[in-house]
């Protein structure tokens, strides 16, 4: 920001942040079609909207992988970048608002809530956490994040007719008020030391100058708990919980899945250039001074292992507890949110790549399950409860089945693509050292798989408490679940592409600059 | 032919997934031809294999086929990769062997039951997750197929799920196995951090080569660590002291299933683990030692409990507790190759008792209270004749094949070269509960087929033998129990036969375990013992053998409790014989009885029941649940808590980064 | 003369209050207005930053934090009017079906 002088041209700036563009056009297009867009039947309507949010998507995935991912000059004003990492999650992201807006149209079928708004707040949603994995300024990070969130504040609170949802939302909206407030005085304190907003010349300020400077460190605090809370990591968690439940299951299942991981996706990106040695790795002579940063790690990295202790241990713990599903995968996200962090601790290429691909997997295996829970659910808050669930395994065979694979590779048992991601976060720390924390969080999976198998055996090993009876199950959505069912399978067999993709994205965080 | 080894598995998982997505639509028939054909071409497949194998010099014999690369960390690259070498190929033969003939057994056991497409899917799934495990060729592909039988045992314990005790007995399965994994897990990661491989072709030859560099220490802690927490694993899965709890209670589950899973094949996983694995434990003695205790005491405590159980399920089940324990024995011990031998020979002959218990249980209608038999070898001869050459095979009567195997892990651990005070020990106690065996098996034997019948009028109508699809699995598994055990005779029985004999099986498991071999030898010199010697522990285990089952007849026939006291009077020569009889009650009731009675009450009620039920599986789960209420609480709905929560942490953050 | 130490100190005691508001009233309005005085003793801070370093940017900063903070008092405004028809209650003590 403090340089004005940077040259700046339209084609350069379509050709970073296209994905960003095409979503604000279809996103403004779409406010016009959902005015205008006259239909007989309103679900067909809202049908529409869905189509047309999921193409949307597409079309900026499509841009992204083959116009953004293999670009060389990745920086546009020192505001935004296009290097592979922030594709990569920002994929995952849109990834998620594909699933999101096609299993919408049931969801919304089967809640009698047609409102074609839904579909414009999921695309500023979507684009706001794009944005903000692709800035690489302080300040373009706090505004997209603001943008993400207010649209994922409203979409929380989209179901009118329930307090749950307008509770859940309003406890959501003052905490991200309050959380975000920490984020920018750790901001400005930054702004305030070096001069600069720009991550990668506050990473080079700082390691010439007084990086251990008190100052530093509570801006260091501030941004890391700013960020902490939109990731669920324990004690900035408590938010998630409620949210989760009162939430429509969809934007539960977008707030657990694309949310987190733009969170941890500009966690990673923050963090490691603006905080962390990474930039020395570029061989740039101008960052070569970064190597200092290493200095720093002795701060970040012990609460860091505290907070993913915490945060694998309560996330299970209470997850035991509960008697509610959805509020059951609220709590087992924040678990997961624990097991991610661990690769974040861990801090080397490994654990990088592995928080990518866990990314990936737990975007896959928890959109499926959050796809099952509103088709069992019928009508929201109907049928959510484990006592709903029991004896369903032989009323519903294909959702239930479908459930349980979900849960499974949430649980982490092999061949399903949860137990190789756990695998790689806990090979990550390992080969760091954290032999203890991995110990304890292998521990904490083995109470994950109490809870989580106990949903299959109430599928399958318990009567029917009373009728149950699910939503109408639209092609589209059965299409949508079986896709990410074979996604679990197959990136449980064959991980070896996906892997490779994210290492090479990984790679890429050294050179953003 | 190593090119087809990934048939094995893939044709069972095929039979799964046909009956578990169609099995609803297709029809008994249908299921069942599938079912059972699936697994009988993979045990062809097997067959096929091996018989290549042996064709080949023994230095070739051993096949690897790498599917794809699955899980690539810096430098740790795990494929999904099958191995076949000998110790696998014993492993594959037993488990799709005994697994046909178990699907096969099924057909006519499970007939009338509703579920019927559920059963045969999930046995499919076992048998494919049995076979991944045994022919992965590092320890993540194991661990998939240790997980995967784990969940398939779980679903069949708890397949009749509707009664509520069947249900609590798959959970508590589920529940001791996963904390046994956890043991499994963390001795993996251990590997994997000590050594950077996980793979069996590469890991072995490394910790071979570091040892004989002197890069690694005879019983280094970080062996010993890594052996111990296999072990943890172990004994989750194969049921040891003190993990065994969920083994009696898993035979809520039905028969058939008792028989493949919780006897013959999944149970032995853990034997097979250490077998695999036998580099590390030579390297681990102390471990060694912790196990050979551990697996002794096992071995003598479920016998002992067997003695006092009616149920014939039950006997079995503690049996099969015991038999696992000597299994465990022989390779800690460092007899590898008798401990699976002795896996082998148990899993036909307790398969073998599983299935004639099975059929007398449908004789019986579901009772399987011995109190309510008797006499019944009259009504089911086959089922008879089949269980007692079963029940000779696990008293150690030559020349069954339990008497070659457990004769031969008793003397290796008679030898035990770290410890030689130490396999004395094992070997007294191991004797002692073999004795225990012959009596508690022979007493079933007796209390059910002899005698006078003590059902009711009913019952004895529907008595009946079982149709053939039930009585030739029985058959075949008694031949096998008979035969099973010839490939093992050991060498100093040359003389008694007029051609030269070799113990065909050590020889052939020889490549696996050469460089453990090796090992000790380097390190202790073996003691060697006079074929005198020898013979005269053979010949100990065979006396210990037949008096058990002498003192179960003279118990159970010559003196069943039920002797009408009007006998007594009309034979007055008898008197003598019937005062004997309250003298040696009397006897039997205090000096054996009672001390029995107390020490299987002891070890059932309290170390069984309350320490590790109560104290030790229940507890952690009590623990949990309480901990999560408690937790939870915290998450008390008002938003300012949470505001209150999110600034304490950053308090704390800031405390740390700035003090 | 006021330096620079001055304003951080002085808008970090805005920021405490604010928290410390936040955390101890009752009136959900009164939260908003908190969570507000925290974001804007965060603008003070850059201005003075700004000020002190002779640089625009700060300033700009502050416009663009003034921005989202209207926006975030527009959605947190419409949530709570939707929730008070469900409670008719400002209280947030009373926001408290969802736990455990």
């Amino acid at each position: 920001m403090s340089d004005l002088g940077f040259s700046f041209s339209l084609s350069q700036l379509w050709q970073i942040a296209g994905g960003q563009l095409i979503l604000i056009f279809a996103s403004l297009i779409l406010i016009f079609v959902d005015l205008w867009l006259t239909t007989d039947e309103e679900s067909d309507h809202v049908a529409t909207m869905g189509w047309l949010t999921a193409l949307s998507f597409l079309v900026a995935l499509w841009y992204l992988v083959h116009r953004e991912w293999p670009l060389h000059e990745v920086v546009l004003a020192g505001v935004f970048s296009a290097e592979k990492f922030s594709v990569f999650v920002s994929a995952v992201v849109l990834l998620a608002g594909v699933f999101a807006s096609l299993l919408s149209i049931g969801y919304m079928r089967n809640n009698r809530m047609f409102r074609g708004e839904y579909f414009v707040l999921l695309l500023f949603a979507v684009y706001g956490t794009i944005a903000m994995l692709q800035a690489v300024d302080l300040l373009m990070i706090f505004i997209a994040l603001e943008v993400m969130s207010l649209s994922v504040y409203s979409l929380a609170a989209f179901l009118k007719d329930s307090r749950k949802s307008q509770e859940g939302a309003l406890k959501y909206f003052l905490l991200g008020c309050f959380g975000s407030a920490f984020f920018l005085f750790g901001l400005a304190l930054t702004y305030g030391l070096t001069g600069t907003v720009n991550i990668t010349k506050i990473a080079q300020i700082l390691s010439v100058g007084p990086f251990k400077h008190p100052v530093v460190l509570v801006a260091l605090a501030m941004l890391m708990a700013g960020l902490f809370f939109k990731m669920s990591l324990v004690p900035f968690h408590m938010w998630a919980p409620d949210v989760y439940e009162g939430s429509p299951s969809i934007i539960t299942a977008y707030m657990a899945t694309a949310v987190k991981a733009g969170a941890f996706g500009v966690f990673l990106k923050l963090m490691s250039v603006a905080f962390t040695p990474i930039l020395s790795l570029s061989g740039q002579p101008d960052f070569q001074s970064t190597i200092n940063l290493g200095m720093l790690a002795v701060y970040w990295k012990p609460v860091l292992w505290w907070l993913a202790l915490l945060t694998m241990f309560v996330g299970n713990l209470v997850a035991v507890s509960q008697q509610n599903v959805k509020r059951m995968l609220a709590y087992s996200s924040i678990a997961h949110a624990g097991y991610m962090s661990l690769g974040l601790l861990a801090a080397n290429s490994e654990g990088r790549m592995a928080v990518l691909f866990y990314l990936v997997v737990y975007t896959i295996m928890n959109f499926g399950a959050f796809g099952v829970l509103f088709l069992i659910d019928g009508k929201e808050g109907k049928a959510q409860t484990l006592e709903d669930y029991r004896g369903l395994g032989y009323r519903y065979p294909t959702l239930s089945f479908l459930m349980s694979l979900f849960l499974l590779s949430m649980a982490g048992l092999p061949p399903t693509a949860g137990f190789i991601g756990k695998f790689y976060l806990f090979a990550a720390a390992i080969k760091q050292g954290y032999f203890v924390l991995a110990a304890l969080g292998v521990m904490t999976c083995v109470i994950a798989s109490y809870y989580y198998l106990r949903v299959v055996w109430k599928f399958y090993m318990e009567e029917p408490a009373r009728e149950v009876v699910a939503g109408n199950i639209s092609f589209v959505t059965m299409g949508v679940l079986i896709c990410l069912a074979l996604g679990v399978m197959y990136f449980g067999i064959l991980p070896a592409g996906l892997v490779h993709i994210a290492n090479v994205a990984q790679q890429s965080l050294a050179m953003v600059f | 032919m190593e090119g087809y080894i990934f048939l094995i598995p893939l044709l069972p998982l095929i039979g799964f997934l046909i009956n578990g997505l169609f099995g609803q639509k297709i029809g008994k028939w249908m299921i069942t031809y599938i079912g059972c054909s699936s697994i009988g071409l993979a045990f062809l497949t097997s067959v096929l294999i091996v018989y290549h194998m042996l064709c080949l010099p023994v230095g070739e014999r051993q096949f690897t086929q790498v599917l794809w690369h699955w899980i690539t960390v810096g430098n740790l690259h795990i494929d999904l990769a099958f191995m076949l070498d000998p110790l696998s190929a014993v492993m594959i033969l037993v488990v799709t062997g005994v697994s046909f003939v178990i699907h096969i057994y099924s057909k006519g056991y499970m007939a009338h039951d509703e579920s019927y497409w559920r059963y045969y899917a999930y046995l499919n799934m076992f048998v494919f997750f049995m076979t991944v495990l045994i022919l992965g060729a590092n320890y993540v592909v194991m661990f998939v197929g240790w997980e995967g039988v784990g969940l398939a045992s779980y679903l069949l314990i708890g397949f009749w799920y509707k009664e509520n005790l069947i249900a609590d007995a798959g959970k508590k399965a589920f529940i001791v196995n996963r904390v046994g994994d956890f043991g499994f897990l963390l001795g993996m990661f251990l590997i994997f951090v000590t050594f950077g491989s996980l793979s069996y072709t590469e890991l072995f030859p490394k910790v071979l080569h570091m040892y004989e560099h002197g890069l690694l220490a005879m019983n280094s802690p970080v062996m010993i660590a890594i052996c111990l927490l296999l072990f943890v694993g172990a004994t989750g899965k194969s049921a040891q002291i003190p993990l065994y709890v969920w083994l009696p209670d898993a035979m809520a589950g039905p028969t058939p299933v008792s028989a493949l899973i919780h006897a013959a094949t999944m149970v032995t996983a853990g034997v097979y683990m250490v077998a695999r694995t036998n580099i590390l434990y030579t390297l681990a003695p102390t471990a060694l030692l912790v196990m050979s205790l551990m697996s002794a005491a096992t071995a003598f405590i479920a016998a002992t409990i067997g003695v006092l159980q009616y149920d014939i399920k039950r006997v079995l089940a503690y049996s099969t507790v015991s038999q696992l324990g000597y299994m465990f024995i022989g390779v800690s011990v460092l007899a590898y190759s008798a401990g699976i031998f002795h896996l082998m020979s148990h899993a036909f002959f307790k398969a073998c008792l599983f299935l004639c218990a099975g059929a007398v249980m449908h004789a019986m209608r579901g009772d399987l209270d011995m109190r309510d038999m008797g006499g019944l070898a009259k009504k089911m001869p086959i089922t008879y004749v089949t269980m007692l050459f079963a029940s000779l095979a696990i008293s150690g009567i030559p020349p069954f094949s339990g008497f070659f195997s457990k004769d031969e892990v008793l003397g290796k651990a008679f030898m035990f070269p770290y410890y030689p005070v130490v396999g004395k020990i094992v070997w007294f106690i191991g004797l002692a509960a073999a004795g225990i065996t012959a009596f508690y098996m022979f007493r079933l034997m007796f209390m059910t087929f002899h005698g006078e019948f003590r059902g009711t009028e009913e019952e004895a109508r529907h008595v009946h033998e079982m149709p053939f699809s039930m009585t030739g699995p029985l058959m075949v598994l008694a031949f096998l129990s008979l035969v099973g055990g010839w490939v093992g005779i050991p060498e100093v029985m040359n003389s008694l036969f007029p051609f030269h004999v070799t113990n065909l099986f050590e020889n052939f498991l020889d490549p696996v375990f050469e460089h453990s071999h090796e090992i000790v030898a380097g390190f202790v010199t073996i003691p060697h013992y006079s074929s005198t010697v020898e013979w005269i522990l053979m010949s100990s285990s065979v006396a210990v053998g037949i008096g058990g089952i002498c003192l179960a007849y003279y118990i159970y026939i010559c003196h069943p409790d039920t002797l009408p006291q009007k006998l007594a009077h009309t034979f007055a020569l008898h008197y003598k014989l019937i005062y004997n009889k309250y003298y040696i009650d009397e006897i039997y009731y205090h000096v054996v009885v009672l001390p029995f009675y107390f020490l299987s009450t002891f070890c059932w009620k309290v170390i069984d029941a309350f320490l590790i039920d109560g104290v030790g599986v229940n507890g952690q789960a009590w623990w949990v649940q309480r901990g999560s209420r408690a937790v939870g609480l915290v998450q008390n709905g008002y938003v300012q808590t949470y505001g209150a929560f999110m600034l304490l942490g950053l308090v704390m953050m800031l405390w740390f980064f700035i003090f | 003369m006021a330096t620079l130490t001055h304003y951080i100190i002085l808008s970090s005691i805005l920021f405490g209050i604010g928290a410390i508001g936040f955390l101890s009233r009752r009136n959900a309005l009164i939260l908003f207005m908190s969570a507000e005085l925290m974001l804007n003793s965060v603008n003070l801070m850059l201005v003075a930053f700004s000020y002190f370093r002779a640089d625009v940017a700060g300033q700009v900063m502050v416009i663009f934090v003034f921005a989202v903070a209207a926006a975030e008092v527009a959605v947190g405004l419409a949530i709570l009017i939707t929730l008070f028809r469900h409670v008719r209650e400002v209280d947030v003590t009373k926001f408290n079906i969802l736990k455990w």
